[in-house]
């Protein structure tokens, strides 16, 4: 069967100042999705994550590859509609993505009015996106600098939703909120998602929230994706060294009984050859053929696939 | 200041607002030991960051401190004048902030902020100056001093600028570092790193360490106090251990719960806490957790529980049993 989304060797470069060779932000991406399927996108800031989504939305061009939905080229800049607001992002930075001078009732409605949504209907859809979002009828007057930033956030969630979106790509949804908000904020993504055939791309560094949210996850380190797996399998038997380091950093009260105690990758500078497994310079199990041959994805059962040329066993290096 | 005491005395530290009836932070007494790191955990907005500065710093206009006794590295501060707090500030105390990039200057590069600090606390120049610059920057683990000391903050990682900053707070060997979410715009590899640093400094030099956060796994992991607030008091303080184990005040009890850990995954929600919590300066005669609290009675909203207890304190009328 095919899949609802399907990435295809997604790049994007940004093309370097004074005419010297472009940055490959993002390379070789693949993942497919599910409709109403909830895919974590993990990884250490910088690494590419908020550079893939904007792509996906078209916020930026993709250099290379395809996007297709229900088998049809959606891909970004290609001339098509595209996805043409199918797929909705919400941003990390909720306060900068909107408009100070509006009330957050016309912030919310705004999207309707390009669905062709009159006067009354807007304001009357508004209110009740607010209230799916959890929020009281009366901040719909306020701006944005007189609520909350946990309301902020639930505001742009509402925004978003009014465009009926297929897709929602949420660029760390809860970073900055305390825990008992992130804990509501991560129930009312799952309440939203209910029956709704609603899919969501969950991009956090917080493997907490995305294991708790998502059923797959994917590890993306210097712009790819060096794991990708049931979330189940990623947890408690990770492949790729960059993942069991991932782990192993979660605080012990996070991790509980999960994942291998391997010792943290050090923080030093990246320095891999241009052909080379780009986490040789910290792994510690690279060998000569890490530092000439990249690793490509590779996928293994169950749909877990990783780009390591030596993988950690299956089953987990034990407790 | 002897060897010995504590990094930090707090009795009674009281911060007022202009025109508000009542204090934003209210009669808060810790003490963080030698080599000792205290975790002020709480959410936004309960008076953690005004609690750090209201003990030391020069607060903002129209903010007023009293405190009974602030003793730091030994040396009673209240009552002393400006100039010489800014003296002792300047031998005793260390700061870092949650965004490294706003406290670094972005047109001057690494070598020169740290020398500037070094310059004015050591008197230092030339040679020895840049000596001791790249020491401090090996002492934060960053590889290749020479070179940082040479690039601009924006030329470095969101980790390596927080390493930097850690480094000017250390130039001066305080023996109190205040840490106010220094983590949280960092991701977790490298939060881990930063705060066994930390660690590894405070054993090193006994420097002790006030950790402002709203992670209570990273305090579960680096502190050996925890300190709870809500609403501008202390609710709970207690060993780590202890704490951990068994946190007796309710809102402790449910920040705990309401934590995303690996083994909540397949929970079917997550318990967070309802409603939100209220201003310090709203909260009268009652409890102020009271509208958010499961075992709230009669007497919970008539009066404010005492911090109470010996090691382990803990303020509310009906806490959790000890396990
Ligand atoms: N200069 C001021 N004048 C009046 N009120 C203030 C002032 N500074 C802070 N407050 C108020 O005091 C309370 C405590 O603020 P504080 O910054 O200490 O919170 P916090 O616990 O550090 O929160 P966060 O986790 O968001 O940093 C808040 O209600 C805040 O609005
Ligand atoms: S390919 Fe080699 S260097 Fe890269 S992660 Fe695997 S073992 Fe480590
Ligand atoms: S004093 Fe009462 S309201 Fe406050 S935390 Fe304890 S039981 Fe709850
Ligand atoms: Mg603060």
């Amino acid at each position: 069967m095919r899949p609802w989304l399907e990435v295809t060797g997604l790049g994007v470069d940004f093309p370097k100042a004074r005419g010297r060779r472009a940055l490959a932000a993002v390379s070789d991406v693949d993942f497919t999705l599910a409709r109403g399927e909830t895919l974590g996108l993990v990884g250490e800031s910088g690494s590419g994550k908020s550079t893939l989504a904007r792509a996906l939305v078209g916020l930026i061009p993709p250099t290379r590859g395809q996007v297709r939905l229900d088998g049809v080229d959606v891909t970004p800049g290609k001339g098509q509609d595209g996805a043409r607001g199918r797929l909705q992002m919400v941003f990390q930075d909720a306060e900068g993505a909107m408009n100070p001078r509006l009330r957050v009732g016309a912030i919310v409605a705004e999207p309707l009015r390009w669905r062709g949504m009159g006067r009354s209907a807007r304001a009357h859809e508004a209110e009740t996106l607010l209230a799916r979002v959890g929020l009281p009828r009366d901040l719909m007057t306020r701006f944005p600098r007189e609520i909350s930033g946990g309301q902020r956030q639930r505001v742009a969630l509402a925004r978003a939703m009014a465009t009926a979106p297929e897709l929602l790509i949420l660029d760390e949804p809860t970073s900055g909120l305390d825990v008992s908000l992130q804990a509501r904020t991560l129930n009312l993504l799952r309440a939203l998602q209910e029956g709704s055939g609603l899919s969501y791309l969950l991009i956090s560094h917080d493997l907490g929230s995305v294991a708790y949210l998502a059923a797959r996850i994917a590890v993306m380190y210097l712009g790819r994706l060096v794991e990708t797996a049931p979330t189940e399998a990623l947890i408690t038997s990770p492949r790729h060294p960059y993942t069991a380091a991932l782990l192993a950093a979660l605080p012990p009260l996070v991790r509980g009984a999960h994942g291998p105690v391997a010792a943290a990758r050090p923080d030093k500078a990246a320095g891999a050859g241009p052909g080379g497994c780009a986490y040789q310079p910290h792994c510690p199990y690279a060998q000569a053929r890490c530092h000439t041959h990249r690793p490509p994805l590779t996928p293994g059962r169950p749909a877990h696939a990783v780009a390591c040329h030596y993988p950690l066993p299956p089953g987990g290096p034990g407790p | 200041m002897s060897a010995q005491d504590p990094a930090l005395v707090v009795e009674g530290l009281t911060v007022r607002a202009q025109g508000l009836a009542h204090p934003l932070v209210h009669d808060v007494s810790f003490t963080v030991g030698r080599g000792e790191i205290a975790a002020l955990v709480g959410e936004s907005g309960c008076g953690k960051t005004l609690t750090a500065s209201g003990l030391l710093g020069p607060l903002a206009a129209g903010l007023q401190r009293t405190a009974r006794v602030i003793r730091l590295a030994g040396n009673e501060i209240t009552g002393l004048s400006e100039g010489a707090l800014r003296t002792l500030r300047g031998r005793a105390l260390g700061m870092v902030f949650q965004n490294p990039m706003s406290a670094l200057n972005p047109s001057l590069t690494l070598g020169e902020q740290i020398g500037e600090v070094l310059r004015v606390h050591t008197g230092a120049r030339g040679a020895p100056l840049e000596r001791e610059a790249a020491r401090l920057l090996a002492c934060v683990e960053i590889p290749d001093p020479e070179r940082a000391l040479a690039s601009y903050p924006h030329q470095l990682s969101g980790g390596m600028r927080q390493r930097a900053l850690l480094a000017i707070a250390i130039a001066c060997a305080p023996r109190l570092l205040i840490a106010d979410e220094p983590t949280t715009a960092l991701d977790v590899l490298v939060q881990s790193q930063i705060l066994a640093l930390i660690a590894r400094l405070g054993a090193q030099t006994g420097m002790g360490v006030l950790f402002i956060t709203h992670n209570l796994a990273l305090a579960a992991q680096y502190a050996d106090t925890v300190l709870v607030m809500y609403a501008g008091r202390l609710v709970e303080a207690a060993p780590a251990q202890a704490f951990f184990q068994g946190p007796r005040h309710p809102y402790s009890r449910a920040l705990l719960a309401a934590l995303p850990t690996l083994a909540a995954r397949t929970a079917h929600r997550l318990p967070d806490i309802p409603g939100e919590a209220p201003a310090a300066h709203a909260i009268v005669n009652a409890c102020a957790f009271a509208a958010r609290c499961p075992r709230a009675d009669a007497v919970c909203r008539s009066q404010v529980p005492p911090l109470s207890g010996d090691t382990h304190r803990f303020a509310c009328f009906h806490p959790e049993e000890s396990s």
